[in-house]
């Protein structure tokens, strides 16, 4: 029972995570900008606020030609990259949150809920704190602390960027802290309807474990060099501590490469093209594509086979290979992808798992405040023959995710999406898929019809 | 050059400089920072004699400057001289769009009718600016200070009118004299 209860607390944490944030008012004020210059509705990114991101949080150009917010000179420097501190505190404020309702109450994620027809608990789920801003021209910095309605704080993200190191602008960076590891040509958020573009599967969590379960999203303390070449490819390669809850050297290593051919350049510098529209300034016509590999050494814990049984403490490799493409056209957007993953002792009896997981995301910016979106994921879990003593005792696991649903901005700053979650699964995974964002038991043949979500979220 | 055509050329040059006078003056409004978005015009001073270039700058995401006065005729070149792209748009009277253009490059729209244009990009909204319009050629935008200065006005007596996007006054009349400085306090309200 108490294991049941860990993991079910394993699965609310993981799936508090997934709700959507990450629209950073520092910046705006730092700027003195619109968030909907970087963003259609937040957190997606439109292709200059990419660039942005990728380029280290600065403007392309001159960085300092649009800043407006006063900053102190701490030291000058004949070069120019004086030393700055924003004279007024870098610091923004998140909420966010949903209510789940359950329109069929004979679906397993009704049942799941004790059949209740309002799930209100994380209409308020979350606080984000973040301070964004420069040290110079060149250095800047990104911090963010969440903190959840239940109790838990956590530092997601703590980064210092050296940007333009070596070389032409924008072609070797350096960001060292916190943060997640750059996998994609885009932001970690740059969806409309989830929290990942590329949703994480954490393996070991789907497999019961309970804490410090690695999966590609996580956030990790590390180092990480990008950049974007010619404008049209960007790569990164990282190093981070990854999920070690006991002391050794880490040994995960991740990288990544993308190329753009059409639309705005990747670092957002001129003269390469303009918009095409200039009431409509995300529009693009443009093609993405991605790829990426991810080794990670991780300790994973999971609980004893019975209740007072010693939690059982693994040391699991997992080799991640990936790809993805974005196709533009206009205001219609395709983000498609896939990942592997190859973990060597992914369950609690120490054998072997595989994973492969699809997304798909297609969406139509109707309106900067008003983005109608539909997104497929596809997980499928696959324990080794080997798991619970052979015999098939480990049977291949697949959930498919169907979520419908809309993306309305009524101020800039303040966001619902309301979202529909279809799904269909063939089993269940020990821990359940809460990890991957569904809530069926696996047992329920056909399609069925889980919950509408009303998510809301705010930033200033 | 001699010293006879010197000292004509110092003449009409002398000439030339007492023909008008300069009205100055301040403008008091309450919050005093809207004073700055204050344009002062001779509502009924003569129109330039031949239209008028006009420059208006994006720089760092902002219209530099924030407020312009010019005449019916006069045109203004929009420059872009930021590394983004920008647009100009204005949806008063003679409503225009400028399209998108990107650093270095620019567009210029003539006015042919009065009025006062909100300059907006649809890029980066923002971003705002005033164009004021008028029908005479004497016209000045206060400083952050409250304070103008309309310099070569024709001898005689003009209603002085002003023109802010929240405020108002009431006219008023200033008598300018050859060469010299009349002053006006303007209270808006």
């Amino acid at each position: 029972m108490r294991a049941l209860r860990i993991v079910i607390a394993a699965a609310m944490l993981l799936a508090l995570s997934s709700l959507p944030a990450h629209a950073i008012p520092a910046f705006a004020r730092k700027y003195g900008t619109s968030c909907t210059t970087c963003h259609t509705v937040f957190p997606k990114l439109a292709p200059f606020g990419e660039a942005f991101r990728r380029n280290g949080f600065r403007f392309p150009g001159v960085d300092s030609d649009y800043i407006k917010q006063d900053s102190i000179t701490l030291r000058r420097s004949t070069s120019g990259d004086a030393a700055t501190l924003p004279a007024q505190v870098p610091l923004a404020v998140g909420i966010n949150g949903e209510t789940i309702f359950h329109p069929v109450k004979s679906s397993s994620g009704a049942k799941a809920d004790n059949g209740a027809s309002i799930i209100a608990t994380d209409t308020i789920a979350e606080a984000q704190i973040w301070g964004a801003g420069s040290f110079s021209e060149k250095t800047t910095f990104f911090a963010e602390v969440v903190a959840s309605s239940h109790g838990e704080v956590e530092v997601e993200n703590a980064q210092i960027h050296f940007n333009d190191l070596i070389g032409p602008a924008h072609a070797i960076n350096l960001r060292l802290g916190r943060g997640s590891s750059t996998l994609s040509t885009f932001g970690p958020h740059s969806t409309y309807l989830g929290d990942a573009l590329v949703p994480a599967t954490s393996v070991t969590a789907l497999n019961g474990a309970t804490s410090d379960s690695w999966n590609l999203g996580g956030h990790f303390n590390g180092l990480e060099v990008t950049g974007v070449l010619a404008g049209r490819v960007d790569y990164s390669v990282g190093w981070n501590a990854g999920s070690n809850h006991d002391t050794r050297t880490a040994e995960d290593v991740y990288g990544h490469v993308g190329v753009k051919f059409g639309g705005m350049r990747l670092d957002g510098e001129n003269g390469s093209r303009k918009a095409a529209n200039a009431d409509r300034p995300w529009e693009e016509t443009a093609i993405t594509l991605d790829a990426f590999a991810y080794h990670s050494r991780s300790s994973v814990t999971f609980p004893g086979a019975i209740a007072g049984d010693p939690e059982i403490v693994q040391q699991n490799i997992a080799n991640t290979v990936g790809g993805a493409i974005r196709a533009q056209w206009g205001s219609l957007e395709l983000n498609s992808g896939l990942y592997y993953e190859n973990h060597s002792h992914a369950q609690s009896d120490g054998s072997s798992a595989t994973a492969l997981a699809q997304y798909n995301e297609l969406s139509y910016v109707v309106l900067p405040w008003l983005v109608p979106a539909v997104r497929f994921e596809y997980t499928r879990l696959t324990p080794s023959s080997a798991c619970g003593g052979g015999g098939g005792a480990c049977p291949q696991v697949k959930d498919a995710r169907l979520v419908p649903g809309i993306a309305l901005l009524p101020y800039p700053n303040l966001k619902f999406t309301i979202a529909a979650l279809l799904e269909s699964a063939s089993g269940v995974p020990p821990g359940g898929w809460g990890s991957s964002g569904g809530s069926s038991d696996g047992a329920t043949s056909g399609i069925e019809f889980q919950n509408v979500s009303v998510s809301a979220a705010f930033a200033f | 050059m001699n010293a006879p055509t010197f000292i004509l050329a110092m003449l009409l040059s002398a000439a030339s400089l007492a023909e008008g006078g300069t009205v100055t003056g301040t403008v008091i409004a309450f919050p005093q920072k809207y004073a700055a978005e204050t344009v002062v015009y001779l509502r009924d001073a003569p129109p330039p004699k031949s239209p008028r270039r006009h420059r208006l700058q994006q720089k760092g995401m902002t219209f530099l400057p924030h407020v312009l006065a010019i005449a019916v005729r006069d045109s203004v070149t929009f420059l872009n001289d930021d590394g983004v792209d920008h647009n100009v748009f204005s949806s008063e009277a003679e409503a225009y769009n400028l399209g998108v253009f990107s650093k270095g490059e620019s567009r210029e729209h003539v006015f042919a009718k009065a009025g006062v244009y909100t300059q907006q990009c649809s890029m980066h909204p923002e971003m705002l600016a005033y164009i004021f319009v008028g029908t005479t050629a004497y016209s000045a935008v206060v400083d952050r200070d409250g304070r103008f200065s309309i310099p070569d006005v024709p001898p005689g007596t003009w209603k002085i009118a002003i023109w802010n996007p929240r405020l108002r006054a009431a006219e008023q009349t200033v008598t300018v004299a050859r060469g010299a400085t009349a002053t006006a306090r303007i209270d808006l309200n």
